[in-house]
Formats: structure tokens, C-alpha cells, sequence
């Protein structure tokens, strides 16, 4: 453990929840509705139970180690220079994904509320963020986690209230778009729900003696991801037509437009804060680990500050090349097949070499 | 004898060196047979009439030479060091040499002078006891000790101050402490050097978790009915000589919303209080910016009908909101530092024409929109809702990053501000205490005790972030229901 910050599996819960949760927000979930069609709903559930999985296959792993080398899962399992090159992947990988955030928060508030304002003072802004709070603890970022978590009830019910409203008929004829679509619907949300493949390094800090309940925690915070996702792509499906969701930016910020309560005018602008706020969750919980990775790789000859300031400079010096959407779209597909090498592959692997391995001190 | 004598005049000498031939220094010389005994004392530091009524009327009115047993101060101690003759002279003792023996007895016949308890101006309760602390610190451990009469409260002494020497009274229940927390106070206070130390100020500002934070982390307290309910929850209390102000911690953001008078009204009613204390805050903290990021970019978030209404307001305006946002609030802020300097007639008088006359006079000019005075003056009178006068001003002058934020970026800035602050009280600690909880970390068992006032009798457990070693505190007071049944 390099800082003072073991977590409970409660808290746990909230770290991974918050984290999926936050990047479900900016990666678009209509993307999976216009490929899969009438049934995305059912493409989403399957995805949750593959991602379950794969979280049963991390657990597996670090559990299976002795307590002492929990910190260094992939060292453990693929020796010192595999390890050494699989941490730097990830570390390029949290780097990667926060500049997608940045840049894609960044894009939205232009395209929303300042068209004329250059994108790169909002990159700077998501970039603040991310210096500021990487460089604290994990116990401070779990109390936020819980705290923001409050927010998700906001989306939850931001969604159930648009159901008054709402055109049955969109969900028929089942399968409207047949076999195959529904199957690259399933990838699609698989990898626009990210955030899970985090608990490979989460985990170490959970102090508990019994290795279920990070199970527990695990698969509750995929459960309620999951049915969040679920019911968004739901209300999504039966509030707007196909040909309405090509040109909606933001299904869950028009689906907010539908209230009308007479003192203010356009909820979706004040739904916006909920929904910038649980952005900046997914900005923190990435640099958190990205600095604790970067630390660590530098086998901790910086301060985590220096680190940060480091980092935070590289950030902003990349996220500029990608201040048009075309580039942001670049960006995208990059991170699919990232993700699924280390959110997929690479914990699938461990799992493998996990079986094999026979120095077993559990407390599984 | 006559090297005693000679040792004697030498010992006066240089206690009187020591203090430089100080004019409040005061030598008296008393013959009884063949000894002389010279009384040295501070004026202005003893009671003169313990002085005449335990020391010179009985060496006066005693005619064997065996003194010492008849002096009737407090306590008498003995020593042969000038320093430490110097040091408890200062303290208000009087020193008594005498010419047959090399031993200096020192008698304590300190003056108490002090204002007598009276109910303190700045932490008002309607209910409840109306007794302050003073400046006095014997008189407010007596208060304290008033109200917790058990052997377990324990006080622990400090001196600190180069040349102040003040006191500093450490107290806690020593069976409801956390002995860590304990023990990291003792550690900080023992690092504490400076030459002056009079104001809780230095004291906290030495000590503290976050020293560059804008929250304070220590609850000041004026009332010991607060203190003692503090102490019994396992907190600890820094009593300092000098001053009125009583710190306790380690602290939350809850505790700086709870006031004694909570629990000695309804708790329904304490309950809607605590509520709206904690909408106070919020106002406080964002209305201003708020209506900036309104008025500047999200106009389409008011209805219609009111739109053109406060169009027409801001139409007439020559500045910009964030310009009248920061004047308005600048303005009250100066009626608030005048009006607390300025004698309490004048002040209220003060305060009415600041209000009244300049808010009108401001927006009859065109100066200033109407919709700005109701925001600010929204803002200034929620500001007061919070029961302590610290996270007042903390809330207050947080309000100003949050409108300029508000005024480049609108709802943006807004949120980012709020994140930053949120964020930023959820890493803050004091003693290692989390300074946001039961929020953050989340207590679902202790919310009872923040939002809202639960009855006293389902509060049966102590903060259990603190972690003391005795959790329970309500035994069943309310069990005669069942006793009754049977």
C-alpha cells in the first residue's frame, strides 16, 4: 500500500458503482439502440451478466494471492517485466480514457451551453479536476463516492418520470432489426458501461477478512449499474424514434426537457448539473488511479504531487489534438479495442494463470 | 546566621534583578526576634486581602518563631531557586525569605479578579441554561465540572508561551476518550512555541488538521452546557486562560449546525430547525451565484412571464450581474463590520439605513436591479441561520469564488465550484477525525443527530467515528412503558 487508503467494502461498492456510473453518462448509451433496435434493453442485460464474469474472474485472482503481494497483481501472476509492461499498458490505458472524458465533457458543454467558447478552456477545467483530486487519498474520494451517489437516484427518477410519457408501440416488432445487430448491441454495451476492470486495482485496497463481501460489493454495484443502464435504454427506446435519437445529442438531458412544473421552464438545464457532476466522479476515480499507477511505476522516487502536476500538464498537452469530434470519434474506437485487452483479455488471462498457479494462500 | 543574613539580602537582590526593579514589585520586611523575613510579592498579581488575612496578620500576631505553621494560604511550597521563585511570583505568590534559613517558602494568595458568569453575547439561547464562560479559566472549569460531576472528567495542565505563560486546560471523561485522539492532542499542543499565546487563534492555527482551508475544524463554544454534552460524547475540550472561547474536538461539519437549544425544544420543531439551517447554508452558499449564472447564461430557465419582468429590471442596470452581485455583497459585509463595532443603539440604526435607505436609493437611481437586493438580502439573513459564527463567515466568503465561477461558465462553473468545495470537505480531518461525517462517510445511524433531531432517547449510541470505548449512552429511559404493560 503506498498511502494511508484502505477502504470498506461498502465503500468499495460506491467506488465501483460511481465509477461505471460516470462513464455510463458520457459514453452515449443511444448508440446501443440505434445499432441493436427495439430489444438494446435486452442487449445491455446480457452485457451486465458477461460483465459479471469477468468481475467473478478478477475477484478470483486477487483473492487466490497471498495478502502481502495484493498490490501487485500482474507482477505476481506474469513476473517482474511482464507486470512492469502490463501496469504501464494500464497506466496508458487510465490516460487514454481520461482524455476522452475531458474531451468529450468538454465537447458537450460546448455543443450545449457555449458554442463560441474554444473547447480547450473546458479541457482545462476537466483537467483542473483531475490535478486537484488524484493527488488525495481513496478514503476522501470514497466518501464522495457515497455522497454522489445521491445523484443517481436523481437519473433514476429523471428516467421513471419520463415513462408517463411515452409511445409503447417503438418497442414493437420485437427484434426489429434481427440477429445480428442484437449481437454487436451486446459489445456495445459491454464497452460503453466501462469502469468495472478498475476493481483489479480497487481491490487491493479493500481491508476486510473475508474476500466474499468484495465479491458482494462487486456484483451489487454491477447489479445497480446494470439496471440503470437498463432502464435508460428502456426509456430511451420508448420515448424517442429511431430517426428522433439520430439527431438528439443527449437523450437523458431532452427526456428532462419533458417536465413542466411552471416556476422553472427547462428542467434539462437544471438536470444538467446532476449530470456534470457525475462526469467529474469519472474524471477523479481514473486519476486516481492513474497517479497511484505512475507512482508506482516510478517505484515511488516522486512525490505524488510532482506526479500529478506531471500528469495533469501531459493531459492538457494531449487532450488539445483532440478538440474536434471527429478526433474525439478517433479516440473512441481506439479505446474499444483497448478496452478489450485490459478489461477483457488481460483479467481473463490472469484468471487462467491464477488456476495454474499453485502458491495458494487464500482466505477465499 | 550572619551568612544566612548575607544570603538573604542577595537572594532579594536578585529576584528583584530578575525583574528588572519592576515598580509593582514589593518588598515588605517583618522583624520577629532575632529574624528577619522579607515577603516579596506583585502587586498587582495577588489579593490583597488573602495577603493581609492569611500571611501578615498571622506572622504579625504570632509571637514564637514557628511561623511557618500559621500562614493559611492555599498552598505553601518550598524551594531554593530564584527561577522558580520568579516563576510562581509571577503567577501571583508571594515569596517570603527569611534571614535564618536559605529556603524560600512561597504561599499562593493569587488575585481572581474576574467579571462574574454571565450569558454570552454571541451564542444566545432561548431555551436552556444562560451561563458563559469568562476569561477566567478556574471559573470555567468550575462550570464544567459543575455539570459533569463524576471522577473520571480529568483535566490536564499546559503552560505555553515564551514570556505569556498561558495556561491551557486539556479536558475529557477519561472512559469515554479516544486515547489516540488524546494522545495526538498532547502531541501538537507540546510542539506549540511561541512567545505570545492569549487567543484560541494561535492555538488552533498551531494545532490544526488543514491549516489552509477555509472550514474551521475545531468548534469554538462559549457555552458549557456545550462543552459538557461534547465531553460526554467522548470529545475533548481546550480551556485557555484569558479567554471566554472553549475549543472542542475533534469537530464535524454536523456539529457546527447544532445547537444546545436543539435539545431542549420538541424535536419536531428541532428538527425543521436543523432543516432550515441547512437550507441557510446552501442559500447562502449559491443563491448569489446562482442568479449570475441565471441572468448571464440559462434566461431560459425562468418561465416566460417572468422573464420579461426581470428583463426590464436588468435593462436599466449599467453593470454587469457579477459587478452587482459583488457591490451589494460587499455592502452588506461593511454594514456588518460597522455595525459590530459600533454601540449597540447606533449599530441597529446603522443597520436599518444601510438596508432600508441604501437598497432603495440604489435601485431608484438605476444602479442597481431590484431582483439583486432581494438575492442579497436573502443571502445575508440565511447567512445567519447557522448557529456558529465561523462556518458563517466560511460560508459567506465561499460565496465569492462561487459567483465569479457562476459568471464565466454559469451552471458549469457553478457545479465545478460546489464539486471543488464538496471534494474538499470530504478530505478534510480533524484529529483524524472525517470532518464530513456522518455524511461522508455515510452513518445512516447518526443522521439522526445532523438533518434532523431525533428524541434524545432513540440517540442511544455515541458518534462512533470518534471510536471512544464506551459506545452506549442511553440505558432505556423510556423502558417504565413497558414496566407498565406487565
Amino acid at each position: 500500500m503506498i498511502r494511508k487508503n484502505s477502504i470498506t467494502p461498502i465503500q468499495f461498492f460506491f467506488v465501483l458503482l460511481m465509477t461505471q456510473i460516470s462513464t455510463f453518462m458520457i459514453f452515449n448509451q443511444k448508440n446501443v439502440i440505434q445499432v441493436a433496435g427495439n430489444t438494446a434493453y435486452l442487449d445491455v442485460l446480457i452485457a451486465g451478466i458477461l460483465k459479471q464474469l469477468i468481475i467473478v474472474a478478477i475477484w478470483y485472482s486477487v483473492t487466490k494471492m497471498k495478502k502481502e503481494d495484493k498490490f501487485n497483481v500482474l507482477n505476481y501472476y506474469f513476473g517482474n517485466k511482464i507486470g512492469y509492461a502490463l501496469n504501464l499498458l494500464y497506466a496508458l490505458y487510465f490516460f487514454l480514457i481520461i482524455i476522452f472524458l475531458v474531451t468529450r465533457f468538454a465537447k458537450s458543454v460546448n455543443v450545449i451551453n457555449f458554442p463560441l467558447t474554444p473547447t480547450w478552456v473546458f479541457i482545462l477545467l476537466g483537467i483542473t479536476i483531475v490535478f486537484w483530486t488524484g493527488r488525495f487519498d481513496l478514503q476522501s474520494h470514497s466518501y464522495m463516492y457515497g455522497l454522489s451517489s445521491f445523484f443517481v437516484i436523481v437519473t433514476v427518477f429523471v428516467c421513471i418520470f419520463s415513462l408517463g410519457d411515452v409511445n409503447l408501440e417503438y418497442l414493437f416488432p420485437f427484434f426489429n432489426k434481427g440477429a445480428s445487430p442484437f449481437i454487436e448491441g451486446i459489445w456495445i454495451a459491454l464497452s460503453s458501461v466501462i469502469g468495472f476492470e478498475v476493481m483489479i486495482y480497487y481491490m487491493s485496497y479493500v481491508e476486510t477478512d473475508k474476500a466474499k463481501k468484495m465479491l458482494t460489493a462487486a456484483t451489487a454495484a454491477n447489479a445497480v449499474v446494470t439496471l440503470n443502464a437498463i432502464l435508460g435504454t428502456f426509456s430511451f427506446i420508448i420515448s424517442f424514434h429511431e430517426e428522433e435519437l439520430d439527431i438528439i445529442h443527449f437523450p437523458l438531458l431532452t427526456l428532462a426537457k419533458s417536465f413542466n412544473i411552471g416556476i422553472i421552464s427547462r428542467y434539462d438545464i437544471l438536470y444538467f448539473i446532476p449530470w456534470l457532476w457525475l462526469v467529474f466522479i469519472g474524471f477523479i476515480s481514473y486519476s486516481f488511479l492513474l497517479n497511484n499507477q505512475v507512482y508506482n511505476l516510478v517505484r515511488q522516487k516522486f512525490k505524488i504531487k510532482s506526479i500529478s502536476w506531471i500528469i495533469a500538464v501531459g493531459l492538457f498537452l494531449v487532450a488539445l489534438n483532440f478538440t474536434n469530434i471527429a478526433r474525439v470519434l478517433i479516440l473512441h474506437n481506439v479505446l474499444n479495442w483497448f478496452f478489450v485487452v485490459m478489461a477483457i483479455a488481460i483479467p481473463l488471462v490472469t484468471f487462467c494463470i491464477s488456476l495454474i498457479k499453485k502458491e495458494v494462500k487464500t482466505d477465499v | 546566621m550572619a551568612l544566612f543574613k548575607k544570603s538573604h539580602e542577595k537572594i532579594i537582590e536578585n529576584i528583584k534583578e530578575e525583574f528588572h526593579q519592576t515598580a509593582d514589585l514589593i518588598v515588605r520586611e517583618v522583624e520577629k526576634d532575632d529574624e528577619s523575613i522579607s515577603l516579596m510579592f506583585i502587586d498587582t498579581l495577588i489579593d490583597e486581602i488573602k495577603l493581609k488575612n492569611y500571611v501578615l496578620e498571622p506572622l504579625t500576631q504570632q509571637q514564637k518563631s514557628n511561623w511557618k505553621n500559621v500562614i493559611l494560604a492555599k498552598t505553601v511550597s518550598e524551594t531554593e531557586s530564584i527561577q522558580i521563585t520568579v516563576e510562581k511570583m509571577l503567577k501571583g505568590h508571594c515569596a517570603l525569605i527569611s534571614s535564618a534559613s536559605k529556603t524560600i517558602y512561597l504561599l499562593d494568595i493569587a488575585s481572581t479578579a474576574s467579571r462574574p458568569i454571565s450569558e454570552s453575547l454571541s451564542e444566545q439561547a432561548m431555551k436552556g441554561a444562560h451561563d458563559g464562560f469568562v476569561e477566567n479559566i478556574i471559573l470555567n472549569i468550575y462550570q464544567i465540572r459543575k455539570r459533569i460531576e463524576s471522577s473520571q472528567l480529568t483535566v490536564k495542565y499546559e503552560v505555553k508561551g515564551e514570556y505569556t505563560k498561558s495556561k491551557i486546560a486539556i479536558m475529557y471523561v477519561d472512559d469515554l476518550v479516544n486515547k489516540k485522539i488524546l494522545k495526538e492532542v498532547e502531541r501538537r499542543i507540546s510542539y506549540i512555541s511561541a512567545d505570545f499565546l492569549q487567543n484560541p487563534g494561535s492555538v488552533i492555527e498551531s494545532i490544526e488538521d488543514s491549516p489552509f482551508s477555509p472550514f474551521p475544524q475545531m468548534l469554538h463554544t462559549e457555552r458549557p452546557d456545550r462543552v459538557a454534552a461534547n465531553l460526554m460524547d467522548g470529545k475533548i475540550a481546550l480551556v485557555l486562560d484569558g479567554s471566554p472561547v472553549v475549543l472542542i474536538l475533534p469537530s464535524t461539519f454536523a456539529g457546527f449546525y447544532q445547537a444546545p437549544e436543539d435539545y431542549n425544544s420538541r424535536w419536531y420543531f428541532s428538527s425543521v430547525l436543523r432543516l432550515i439551517r441547512y437550507f441557510g447554508f446552501i442559500i447562502t452558499l449559491t443563491l448569489p451565484g446562482f442568479y449570475i449564472a441565471l441572468v448571464s447564461f440559462h434566461m431560459e430557465l425562468i418561465p416566460t412571464e417572468l422573464v420579461f419582468s426581470m428583463q426590464a429590471s436588468l435593462n436599466s442596470v449599467p453593470l454587469p450581474p457579477i459587478a452587482e452581485a459583488f457591490i451589494m455583497q460587499l455592502v452588506i459585509e461593511l454594514i456588518r463590520e460597522v455595525a459590530i463595532r459600533l454601540p449597540k443603539p447606533i449599530s441597529s440604526t446603522i443597520g436599518l439605513v444601510g438596508a432600508i435607505l441604501i437598497g432603495q436609493a440604489v435601485v431608484a437611481a438605476g444602479l442597481l436591479s431590484n431582483v439583486i437586493i432581494i438575492v442579497v438580502s436573502m443571502t445575508a439573513i440565511t447567512s445567519f441561520a447557522a448557529p456558529s459564527t465561523e462556518i458563517s463567515n466560511t460560508t459567506r466568503l465561499l460565496g465569492f469564488p462561487l459567483m465569479i465561477l457562476a459568471y464565466l461558465f454559469g451552471f458549469i462553473g457553478l457545479t465545478l465550484g460546489l464539486f471543488f468545495i464538496i471534494f474538499h470537505l470530504c478530505t478534510l480531518r480533524s484529529f483524524g477525525v472525517p470532518y464530513f461525517a456522518a455524511i461522508g462517510p455515510l452513518r445512516p445511524r447518526q443522521l439522526g443527530d445532523i438533518f434532523i433531531r431525533i428524541p434524545i432517547w432513540l440517540m442511544n449510541k455515541r458518534e462512533s467515528i470518534i471510536k471512544g470505548t464506551k459506545q452506549l449512552k442511553e440505558y432505556g429511559s423510556r423502558s417504565w412503558e413497558n414496566d407498565q404493560k406487565e
